[in-house]
């Protein structure tokens, strides 16, 4: 009797290993991120931050006050600058700004519009023939995040030294 | 007397023989990261001694101990312990001594706010002979310099946001002291110091204690003439101070000027 138990416990222990390790079936992981998609549409400019580049690369600091970033959102009228992504088949095709009485951040007013790499862009090519404009792309507005962030430097034109930046933030209208 | 003449004599011993034990010695004698200085350095007394060729082996932030604003770096010059490169190869300056020069942030590829301080050894070309590491030699830190009118960002162009600061407690003058600003006037120039069209007086906000400013895009504001551009700007801040009997009076601050950057 008892060999019986003991020949009865270890199957059942043996099915419950045996069911345990039984592999979980893979779960979808979702759609591939449409970084490019994700552009579409009207966006309206919330936040503007200003840097002094050589000040943050030497770390000065000052106690009185931030001698390397300004918020200057709402030093001009940022707030009433928009652009607008269209899409044609699936691909970039035009694009408009409307500045209000915001300060110039895209000189263009419309025109054509294209990606560095239509799976990972980082920079967006603005065309009114013959001006062109380029935009670096901060952040996309996916998994999560609904800002579009984008940047702006610009640098010493003897040196090529980064002096200035402007980080710009969008937010889907 | 005697054994004050003694003392006296050791003493002078002692700090020649410290004078002496300085090694290894910079010049300039203190430096940013930014700075090119030369160090020189004694090996007499290490493997290295005779040597006919010398290689520095050089690191940042020896004191650091792990701190991740601090980050511990070789410099360029260290590509193969068994085999330095041309570039680490260093001069010879008398009997056992080498030089060496360089900028600390160009050594490292880091920033002067990363860089705190370095270390080095001297080494033959294969490895097969050391000094021991000579370190820490801190870089000085670079300082702002503030000043009672300053603009931010300290380098601009006529189509960036500038923002026009003044702060009453750096300022020259008792009444610039004691001056409540309210205004600050703008001037701009062309390049050949033609004044371009007339000033603008704009209202300032109070933005810490002691400093206001305001901002402007000089671009937005001011059209050079035809065949010209836009090349300085001058800047003074307006306001009032009480008189003795309590009256405010106006009053208006020194001015100052900054020549745009071009920047692309």
């Amino acid at each position: 009797m008892k060999k019986i138990l003991k020949n009865m416990s270890v199957a059942v222990s043996l099915v419950a290993v045996l069911y345990a390790c039984k592999p979980d079936a893979y779960k979808t992981v979702g759609l591939p991120v449409d970084a490019v998609g994700s552009l579409s549409g009207t966006w309206r400019l919330t936040k503007v931050t200003q840097t002094d580049e050589n000040a943050k690369n030497n770390g000065f600091t000052y106690d009185a006050i931030n001698i390397q970033t300004a918020d200057i959102t709402n030093v001009f009228p940022y707030s009433d600058f928009k652009i607008t992504f269209n899409f044609a088949n699936g691909t970039p095709s035009t694009f408009t700004t409307l500045p209000g009485n915001s300060p110039k951040v895209i000189k263009l007013a419309s025109g054509n519009w294209s990606l560095d790499d239509p799976k990972y862009p980082q920079v967006i090519t603005l065309i009114n023939a013959p001006d062109t404009a380029r935009i670096t792309l901060g952040a996309y507005p996916v998994a999560g995040a609904t800002s579009l962030k984008i940047a702006s430097q610009k640098r010493d034109a003897v040196s090529g030294k980064l002096l200035v930046s402007y980080s710009y933030e969008f937010t889907k209208q | 007397m005697k054994k004050t003449i003694s003392i006296l004599i050791a003493v002078l011993v002692f700090y020649t023989g410290t004078a002496k034990a300085q090694n290894p010695s910079f010049s300039p004698g203190s430096f940013t990261a930014n700075d090119q200085f030369t160090l020189t350095i004694d090996v007499t007394g290490t493997p290295m001694a005779g040597q006919s060729e010398a290689y520095i082996w050089i690191f940042s932030n020896t004191s650091a101990n792990g701190n991740s604003a601090y980050p511990s770096k070789d410099g360029y010059t260290n590509t193969a312990w068994a085999n330095s490169p041309a570039t680490a190869k260093m001069t010879a300056a008398g009997t056992n001594k080498w030089s060496f020069t360089l900028t600390g942030s160009t050594m490292f590829s880091q920033t002067p706010a990363e860089l705190k301080d370095f270390g080095f050894l001297v080494k033959a070309k294969d490895g097969s002979k050391q000094s021991p590491d000579y370190k820490p030699f801190f870089f000085d830190p670079l300082v702002f310099v503030p000043a009672a009118l300053r603009i931010f960002p300290a380098k601009v162009d006529k189509d960036d946001v500038v923002t026009l600061n003044f702060e009453r407690t750096l300022a020259a003058t008792p009444n610039e002291q004691r001056m409540q600003p309210a205004t600050v006037t703008v001037t701009l120039f062309d390049e050949t110091g033609a004044q371009v069209g007339l000033p603008k007086t704009i209202p300032v906000k109070q933005a810490a204690t002691n400093i206001w400013n305001a901002s402007i895009i000089p671009a937005d504001n001011f059209s050079a003439a035809a065949g010209h551009r836009l090349a300085k700007f001058r800047f003074k801040f307006n306001g009032t101070v009480l008189d003795a009997s309590g009256v405010p009076a106006q009053v208006t601050s020194s001015e100052t000027e900054t020549q745009f950057t071009t920047l692309k």
